[in-house]
């Protein structure tokens, strides 16, 4: 029974500890492709330490977007689109309507 | 003791295939659910778990005008390949999930708005076939992965490959988004058709999202 109590307890605790780890991994995004923005110091102590630049914007570009990312810009895209139609559309009717004043 | 620690393993192992096992109706044997990111949230993509679940939406509706609602043929061209739902949730969880894809609802607002497939982008049709002359265009073709050459061209070597879909095997809006990509130089390998469209997914009482 003694070894019994501590096994009832000891697994309770494996539990909430695989759960916390999972919830961890599961807050990890998806694509960690997000470049630094400031220079990143190789090594403070080095005297022949270099600095590695943060990359250009043309470099940026070529990273792959996550997956939020890419659907947010096209969802921008196509936002103004439509708000570029309704304008034009709008515009149209107000032209039709002077003509026929 | 060993009984106890034995006994109490195989329930706790039975809890976790119980959560499996509450899934009657699977995709297929093997695949019970895909989870997906859409909005920036995991969706599952499941079936409804509602055996006597019938259709009553637009989806119900057998006769269309034709046209503009002809059914269209299983292969669009030689070279795009003609899918179905196992072949999307495939694509989902590999290209899309990867970055290397996109899975494109192509229709109009109005519609997508009623309920899409997770894990799609709405691209409407209109914008791809305004031509590359046009702003929006030009920025979609960017965001899929094509680039402008100082000719004026488009290079799409490296572009993502589409999964395009509409309403149904009735429905035009993904065939035209499809012909407009084309012409525009994009290759015909890097594109899927998803034929059976929004009719065919809810058929099968798989998850629909309304964005």
């Amino acid at each position: 029974m003694k070894y019994l109590n501590k096994l009832l307890l000891f697994i309770p605790l494996v539990w909430v500890l695989i759960g916390c780890q999972q919830s961890e991994t599961e807050k990890q995004p998806d694509n960690q492709t997000e470049a630094p923005q400031q220079p990143v110091v190789v090594n403070e102590n080095d005297e022949s330490a270099s600095t590695v630049s943060a990359p250009s914007e043309d470099e940026k570009s070529d990273q792959p977007l996550s997956i939020d990312e890419f659907n947010d810009a096209i969802y921008e895209v196509v936002q103004d689109s439509i708000q570029d139609a309704v304008e034009n559309a709008v515009e149209d009717e107000v032209a039709k309507e002077e003509q026929q004043q | 003791m060993k009984k106890i620690l034995i006994t109490f393993l195989m329930l706790s192992g039975s809890w976790v295939i119980q959560a499996e096992d509450e899934i009657k109706i699977k995709i297929t044997t093997d695949l019970p659910y895909l989870d997906v990111r859409h909005n920036g949230q995991i969706v599952r993509i499941m079936r409804t778990q509602d055996p006597e679940h019938r259709l009553t939406n637009s989806y119900a509706k057998t006769s269309r005008p034709c046209p503009p609602f002809c059914v269209h043929p299983i292969k669009l061209t030689d070279k795009v390949q003609t899918v179905g739902v196992l072949e999307l949730l495939n694509f989902l969880d590999n290209q899309v999930k990867k970055g290397k894809g996109a899975l494109i609802d192509a229709r109009l607002p109005q519609w997508y708005e009623k309920g899409t497939i997770p894990g799609s982008v709405n691209i409407p049709f209109p914008i791809l076939t305004a031509g590359t002359e046009n702003p929006h265009t030009s920025r979609i073709l960017k965001l899929l992965g094509g680039n402008k050459s100082k000719d004026g061209g488009w290079n799409f070597e490296k572009a993502r490959e589409l999964m395009l879909f509409c309403n149904g095997l009735w429905c035009g809006q993904s065939t035209r988004a499809i012909k407009a990509l084309i012409k525009i130089g994009y290759p015909e390998n890097k594109l899927f058709w998803y034929r059976g469209g929004m009719q065919d997914w809810q058929l099968l009482g798989l998850t629909t999202v309304i964005p």
